[in-house]
C-alpha cells in the first residue's frame, strides 16, 4: 500500500533530519529534546492501550519504575552491556505489566482505571519500601550512562539523544506493524464495540493484553533509558498523579488514538514549562486544566484539529480550483 | 444433512423461561424462517446460538461436533455470524474500516464480501458510519457478518425499519448468500419477506416450538394461525 | 496482643467510618448517573480544608461544618455543570478522563493555596470515654453514630420520598423513567448534590479525627471503589457494613503486621476477590453506559 510505505518512509526521513541536526544543537536544547525523546516513547506506547484499545491504566508510572530500576540494577549492579539491559528491562516491565493486566483486566471501565490507580500507587510505595533493591527514599545513585555510539563521535549529550531519538524510532515503527496488524484492527474494535467485537468473533482477552504488554515493554525500556541518561533514580519519578498522570495528558493533548499526536504532546509538554519559565508547582495544574480543556472543546487533540485544518484547507483548494485538477487525484 | 442440531434448549431468567425444551434440526443449506409472536423467545434462541447467552439445559452440536454452551467469539470461529436487532457497527469508523476489521480481526478472509454479497456499499466506503442513513447500516451489519465467512448465518430481524426498495434490496442479498452455499436462519416480524424467502419455517410461542414445516404448510397449520389469532393474515397485506 | 483488640476495633469504625461515608456518596453518583466521579475524593478533602480554613478563621466548629458543607455540594453542582454535563454524551472513557483532569485541578489548587504540609482541627467534642479493654473518644462515637445516621437518612430519601423514587426510577430505566414525566435534571442534581454532601460533611467532621493535606482524597476514593466492588454498586447497605468492615481489616493490618503494609493489605483483599468472583461478593451487574 502506498500510504504504508509513506507511514515508514516519513518517520526515518524525520529521524535522519533530527540526527543530523544533533551536533548544531546546544547542550540544554539536547538536554531537553532528549527528554522529550523518552517522554515522547512513553507517549505512543501508552497511547496503543489508551487511545487505541480504550483502557486507561493508571499503573504505567510505576511500570516505567520497575524498568528503570531493572536498568539501574542490571547496568550498574550486575556490570550488564547497556545494549543487552535495554531491551531485558523492557521484558521484565512487560511482565509486570502482564501480571497487572491479568488483575485488571478481571474489570472494566472506571473498576479498571481505579484498580490500576491502586496497583500504580502500591507499585510507587514498593520502591520506597523495597530499599535493598531500590535504595529507598535516597534514590539508586550511580547508574551508567549509556555507551557511545559506534562510528558516531559525539559528546554525552549528544549520544544520549541520539540514543533517545533511535528508541523513538523503534517504538513508532513496532507500533505502526501493531496497529496495522489483526491483533491492532481486534484493539480497536474493542475500543468501539466490545459486543460487535466479539460477535465478529475477535478474541479481546488476547487482543487487549497482547496491547498491554507492548506499552509495558516499551514503558520499561524507556525507563531503563531514562535511569542511564540520568545516573540516578528516585521513587518520586515514578508517582501515579505526577507521571501516571502525565502520560494520560501527553496522549490526549497530542491526540488519542493517532501515534504521531502523542509525540507532538510530549514535545509540547517538554517545552513549554522550559519556554514560560514556570514554576513547577504550577505545572502539575497546567497540566490539570490542559487536559481537562482537550477534554471538553477538542477531544481529538492536536493531531485532530491539525488534520480539521489540513482538510478544510483541501477543500478551499478544490473549491477554488475545480478545473485544474485532474479527474484521477481524489481528494483524501 | 443436520448443520446444527438443537437439542432440548432451555434458557430461564429468573422466573421467565424464555425458551423451553426447543430442539430443532437445521438442514445444511437452507434458509430456515423463525417467526411468532412478540416474547416467543425467538431473539433468545439467536442469542443462544450466537454464544451471546449460556443455555439453561439442553445442549447444541454445530457441524456434526457437539460443542455445549460456548462464547461468542468462539462460535463464530466455528462458522456462525449474527446481526443484532438493533444494528451494531463501528460508529466511529469509516465503512471500509468497519470491513477491514470484520475480515483481518476475527476469522474472516472475504475482503471483497461488500461487493460480492450485493449490498451496494462501495458508495460510502469512506462516510463515517455514524452520519448514514438507517437501511445503509443494516447492510453494513450485514456485510460485517458475512465478512467473518461463516457457515451459517443468524439475521435478527433485518427487515425492520427499512422501506419496500430496501427490503426487497435484503430480500436479493439474503438470497444471493444462501445461493453461495450460506445456511441462513431468520428471524422476522414482516412475516410476507419471510415467507418470500424462507425453504423452512419454524414458529415459536411462549419459548415453545410450536410447528416447523414449509411456508405453505405453515400457513395451513390451525395452531398456528390461532397463536397469530389473524395477525399473520394483516402482516401478508403489508 | 489481643487486649489491643477492642481498641483497635474502635479505630477501625472511625477510619472505616470515611470510608463508607465516601462510599455512600459515590455508589450513588456512579450507580445512578453512571459519572466515573473520580473527583468524589477531592469533594471529601476540600470538606476538610473548608472546615479547617474556617476553624482557624475563629468559625464555631459546627457552623463551620455546615458552611463548609454547603460550599462543597455547591462545588459538586458546579463540577457537574462544568465537567460531567458537556461531556453526557461522550464515551466513559472521555468522562474518566475529564474527572481525572478535574481531580488533578483541585489536588494542586489545594496543593497552592494551603502547601503540602497535613493539618489537623482541634477536636470539638474533647474528652475520652474509658472503657473496660479501651478507650473510645467522645468524639469517635460522634463519627461512628453520624455515619450510621447518614446512611439512615440516604435510605430514608431513597425509600420513603418522591425524589427517593424518582431516583431509583432513573438508576432502573432512564429512558422509562423520562417517559414517566420525572426530570431526569432535578435527578441529577438531586442525586449528585446528595453525593457532595456525603463527601463534604465527611471531610468536615473528620478533619478534627485525621491529618488534612491536599491528596487526602485519593486513598479514601480508592478503598471507598474496593468496597463498591465488593458490595456491588448501588447498594446502600454493602456501601457502609463494606466500608466499616475494610475500616477495620486496615487497623488490624498495621497494627498486627506491617503499617507500611496497610494499603497493600486493602488491595490484596481486592486482588483476591477479584480472581475469585469478579462480579464482586454480592454480585451486581456492573452498569457500562
Amino acid at each position: 500500500m502506498h500510504s504504508r510505505t509513506r507511514c515508514y518512509l516519513i518517520p526515518t526521513a524525520l529521524l535522519a533530519a533530527a540526527c543530523a541536526a544533533t551536533p548544531f544543537l546546544n547542550d540544554y536544547v539536547r538536554y531537553v529534546a532528549t527528554l522529550a525523546a523518552i517522554w515522547a516513547v512513553l507517549a505512543v506506547s501508552f497511547d496503543v492501550l489508551l487511545g487505541y484499545t480504550g483502557y486507561l491504566s493508571l499503573a504505567h508510572g510505576a511500570l516505567f519504575g520497575v524498568g528503570a530500576y531493572a536498568g539501574g540494577l542490571l547496568t550498574s549492579r550486575a556490570g550488564w552491556n547497556f545494549w543487552l539491559a535495554l531491551p531485558v528491562c523492557g521484558l521484565i516491565a512487560m511482565v509486570a505489566g502482564i501480571i497487572v493486566a491479568l488483575l485488571a483486566f478481571r474489570t472494566k471501565g472506571l473498576y479498571f482505571a481505579v484498580l490500576t490507580l491502586g496497583i500504580g500507587l502500591i507499585g510507587h510505595q514498593m520502591f520506597f519500601v523495597a530499599e535493598d533493591w531500590t535504595g529507598g527514599v535516597v534514590g539508586f545513585v550511580g547508574i551508567p550512562s549509556p555507551p557511545a555510539l559506534p562510528l558516531l563521535t559525539l559528546d554525552p549529550a549528544g549520544n544520549n539523544l541520539i540514543i533517545s531519538l533511535l528508541l523513538l524510532w523503534v517504538t513508532y515503527l513496532a507500533a505502526g506493524v501493531f496497529v496495522h496488524s489483526p491483533l491492532g484492527a481486534a484493539s480497536l474494535a474493542i475500543r468501539e464495540d466490545v459486543v460487535l467485537a466479539q460477535a465478529l468473533g475477535i478474541r479481546i482477552a488476547a487482543a487487549r493484553m497482547t496491547a498491554f504488554a507492548f506499552s509495558a515493554f516499551f514503558a520499561g525500556t524507556a525507563g531503563a533509558l531514562f535511569a542511564a541518561i540520568s545516573n540516578f533514580v528516585a521513587p518520586e519519578s515514578f508517582a501515579v498523579m505526577t507521571t501516571g498522570f502525565q502520560m494520560v495528558v501527553l496522549v490526549v493533548v497530542g491526540g488519542m488514538g493517532t501515534l504521531w499526536g502523542p509525540i507532538l504532546g510530549a514535545i509540547l509538554l517538554t517545552t513549554l514549562p522550559e519556554t514560560l519559565r514556570v514554576a513547577s508547582n504550577y505545572s502539575l495544574l497546567a497540566y490539570g486544566v490542559l487536559l481537562l480543556g482537550f477534554m471538553l472543546f477538542a477531544p481529538s487533540g492536536i493531531a485532530g484539529l491539525l488534520k480539521k485544518a489540513w482538510r478544510a484547507r483541501q477543500t478551499r483548494a478544490a473549491v477554488a480550483a475545480p478545473v485544474a485538477r485532474p479527474a484521477t487525484e481524489g481528494v483524501r | 444433512m443436520s448443520l446444527m442440531s438443537i437439542r432440548h434448549l432451555s434458557r430461564s431468567f429468573g422466573g421467565v423461561h424464555a425458551l423451553r425444551d426447543v430442539s430443532l434440526e437445521v438442514p445444511e443449506g437452507i434458509v430456515l424462517g423463525l417467526i411468532g409472536p412478540n416474547g416467543a423467545g425467538k431473539t433468545t434462541l439467536i442469542n443462544v446460538i450466537s454464544g451471546l447467552i449460556p443455555p439453561s439445559a439442553g445442549s447444541l452440536s454445530f457441524n456434526g461436533r457437539d460443542h455445549g454452551p460456548w462464547p461468542m467469539a468462539r462460535a463464530v470461529g466455528y462458522g456462525i455470524a449474527r446481526t443484532f436487532q438493533q444494528t451494531r457497527v463501528f460508529m466511529g469508523l469509516t465503512v471500509r474500516e468497519n470491513l477491514r476489521i470484520a475480515a483481518e480481526a476475527g476469522h474472516g478472509l472475504r475482503r471483497d464480501v461488500a461487493v460480492d454479497s450485493g449490498l451496494d456499499l462501495e458508495p460510502f466506503y469512506d462516510r463515517v458510519a455514524g452520519e448514514l442513513p438507517y437501511g445503509v447500516l443494516r447492510r453494513l451489519g450485514m456485510a460485517l457478518a458475512l465478512a467473518v465467512g461463516p457457515r451459517m448465518l443468524l439475521l435478527d430481524e433485518p427487515a425492520v425499519g427499512l422501506t419496500s426498495d430496501e427490503i426487497a434490496g435484503m430480500g436479493r442479498a439474503i438470497r444471493r448468500a444462501n445461493e453461495s452455499g450460506l445456511t441462513i436462519i431468520l428471524v422476522e416480524h414482516n412475516v410476507r419477506f419471510l415467507m418470500e424467502i424462507a425453504q423452512h419455517v419454524a414458529v415459536m410461542d411462549r419459548g415453545q416450538l410450536l410447528f416447523q414445516g414449509t411456508p405453505a404448510e405453515c400457513q395451513g397449520n390451525q395452531a398456528v394461525i390461532d397463536v397469530y389469532l389473524g395477525k399473520g393474515q394483516a402482516d401478508a397485506e403489508h | 496482643m489481643l487486649d489491643m483488640l477492642p481498641q483497635q476495633l474502635v479505630n477501625g469504625l472511625t477510619l472505616g467510618s470515611t470510608y463508607a461515608l465516601i462510599a455512600l456518596g459515590l455508589t450513588l453518583v456512579f450507580g445512578v448517573l453512571l459519572i466515573p466521579n473520580f473527583a468524589h475524593g477531592e469533594l471529601y478533602m476540600l470538606g476538610a480544608f473548608s472546615t479547617y480554613a474556617l476553624v482557624g478563621a475563629g468559625v464555631n466548629f459546627w457552623l463551620a461544618v455546615v458552611i463548609a458543607t454547603v460550599i462543597v455540594i455547591a462545588l459538586g453542582v458546579v463540577l457537574d455543570r462544568l465537567v460531567f454535563q458537556p461531556l453526557d454524551h461522550s464515551s466513559s472513557l472521555s468522562l474518566m478522563i475529564a474527572a481525572l483532569a478535574a481531580s488533578i485541578i483541585l489536588q494542586q489548587t489545594a496543593t497552592i493555596i494551603w502547601g503540602s504540609e497535613p493539618r489537623t482541627t482541634p477536636s470539638p467534642i474533647p474528652g475520652v470515654l474509658r472503657m473496660a479493654g479501651f478507650s473510645i473518644a467522645y468524639f469517635q462515637i460522634f463519627v461512628i453514630a453520624l455515619t450510621l445516621a447518614a446512611w439512615g437518612g440516604v435510605w430514608l430519601v431513597l425509600n420513603r420520598s418522591r425524589l427517593g423514587l424518582a431516583i431509583r426510577a432513573v438508576a432502573q430505566n432512564k429512558g422509562a423513567a423520562q417517559l414517566m414525566g420525572i426530570e431526569l435534571r432535578d435527578v441529577r442534581l438531586a442525586t449528585f448534590a446528595i453525593g457532595a454532601l456525603l463527601g463534604g460533611l465527611g471531610g468536615a467532621i473528620l478533619s478534627a479525627n485525621f491529618p488534612v493535606y491536599p491528596t487526602m482524597g485519593i486513598n479514601p476514593v480508592l478503598k471507598a471503589f474496593v468496597v463498591l466492588v465488593l458490595g456491588g454498586i448501588g447498594n446502600l447497605w454493602g456501601a457502609i457494613l463494606g466500608g466499616l468492615l475494610l475500616g477495620i481489616v486496615e487497623v488490624m493490618v498495621a497494627g498486627y503486621i506491617s503499617s507500611q503494609l496497610q494499603d497493600v493489605g486493602t488491595f490484596m483483599i481486592l486482588v483476591l476477590v477479584l480472581l475469585l468472583r469478579p462480579q464482586g461478593l454480592f454480585g451486581r451487574v456492573v452498569l457500562e453506559r
